[in-house]
């Protein structure tokens, strides 16, 4: 994985399976709840993201089970994928609390003070 | 669903199939019929990115990444010129001859430019997803085409739609290439469908690790799967509740580690 921030997609779906693990459609609820309705999985989509974190070794399949003859998998974050969310909560953390504080200081409200 | 799932490659389809359905069902009950279509058209542009995508991991993806916006704005300009070509052909027309292959011209013209301008303006999704309708629709102008010497004037289009396509797979794919999915990497037999083992035989290796949350029992356990590429360490957990097992343990290739069996 390299330094660049996490793409908010993989963002919110590492954040959606960092407490509990969780199969496909539950992810995709627990991705709407978190952005608060701004971002929706459909199907394809979200399927499309958990193949590329398996890949990248991010996620790992927690466990498997079989459902009226379907098997379901839930998913969890693999130590690297733990890592990496929390390097990036970090970060977001670091960059908000300097926001915060800049604004803070009050400052340039756009009029020019003689 | 069975339909959209045929879409998919036959082993992306044995893998993650039930689940895709599983998950499509969820998303769709009680859902209203324009709900129900946006998740239809994720679904098949998934697959369609399952069987044409490169991913962007390689350098042929990574290129054609980089060449996807001018990809874009090259076929919209193309669909432009294609529609301003028809519509004189259009006016001047007297029969149905004459003016059948420009009425195609022009349709799929226009389609394609509307492809390409959701495209521009950030809806790659569906931008993309018009062309598969855009050449099902020109099928018939292709066969009018071979008969008037008009198929070199869908040949560019055409091609430009489909790397159009194959850049935006490159663009939403950005993971490496191929499947890569350490259960088809593994000397088990592809496609496989998993095996699986009852919670009894397995526990008697495992052990109860702890109790709680939710007054279930955990059992927690590894399974270490070494394949020509690596070696890869596997925590389960199995949680029962009283004498009833909520799940079972399953390997995904099909057999089980000698050392747990």
């Amino acid at each position: 994985m390299n330094d660049q921030p996490l793409r908010e997609p993989t963002l919110l779906i590492l954040t959606a399976i960092a407490d509990a693990p969780r199969h496909g459609y539950a992810i995709a609820q627990e991705v709407e709840k978190i952005s608060e309705g701004r971002t929706k999985m459909r199907t394809g989509t979200l399927y499309g993201a958990l193949e590329r974190l398996l890949e990248q070794e991010l996620i790992v399949v927690h466990d498997e089970e079989v459902v009226d003859g379907c098997r379901r998998r839930s998913y969890t974050l693999a130590p690297r994928g733990r890592e990496v969310l929390a390097t990036e909560a970090a970060r977001i953390a670091r960059t908000a609390r300097e926001a915060t504080r800049r604004l803070e200081l009050g400052g340039f409200d756009g009029a020019v003070t003689a | 669903m069975s339909a959209l799932l045929r879409l998919y490659p036959a082993v992306y389809r044995r893998e993650f199939g039930d689940e895709i359905a599983d998950s499509y069902r969820e998303a769709t009950a009680g859902a209203g019929r324009p709900a129900r279509l946006r998740e239809a058209v994720d679904v098949v542009c998934h697959a369609l990115r399952r069987r044409l995508g490169p991913g962007s991991a390689g350098r042929a993806g990574r290129f054609l990444a980089a060449l996807a916006p001018f990809a874009v704005i090259a076929l919209a300009v193309n669909a432009m010129t294609w529609t301003r070509l028809s519509v004189p052909a259009l006016r001047t027309g007297r029969q149905i001859d004459d003016i059948g292959p420009s009425v195609l011209m022009g349709a799929a013209g226009l389609a394609m430019l509307l492809g390409a301008v959701l495209a521009l303006t950030g809806r790659w999704a569906v931008g993309v997803c018009t062309a598969p309708e855009v050449l099902l629709a020109g099928l018939p102008f292709v066969v009018l085409g071979a008969f008037s010497g008009l198929l070199d004037l869908l040949l560019l289009p055409a091609l430009g739609l489909l790397l159009a396509a194959s850049t935006t797979v490159a663009v939403r794919r950005r993971s490496s290439a191929g499947s890569g999915l350490w259960t088809q990497k593994g000397p088990g037999p592809r496609g496989r469908p998993c095996g699986t083992r009852s919670l009894t035989r397995w526990s008697e290796n495992a052990g109860l690790e702890w109790d709680r949350p939710n007054h279930t029992e955990v059992h927690r356990t590894t399974v270490q799967r070494t394949t020509a590429q690596r070696t890869t360490v596997h925590r389960r957990e199995v949680r029962r509740a009283g004498a009833r097992c909520s799940s079972r343990f399953v390997t995904t290739d099909g057999s089980w580690p000698a050392s747990n069996g």
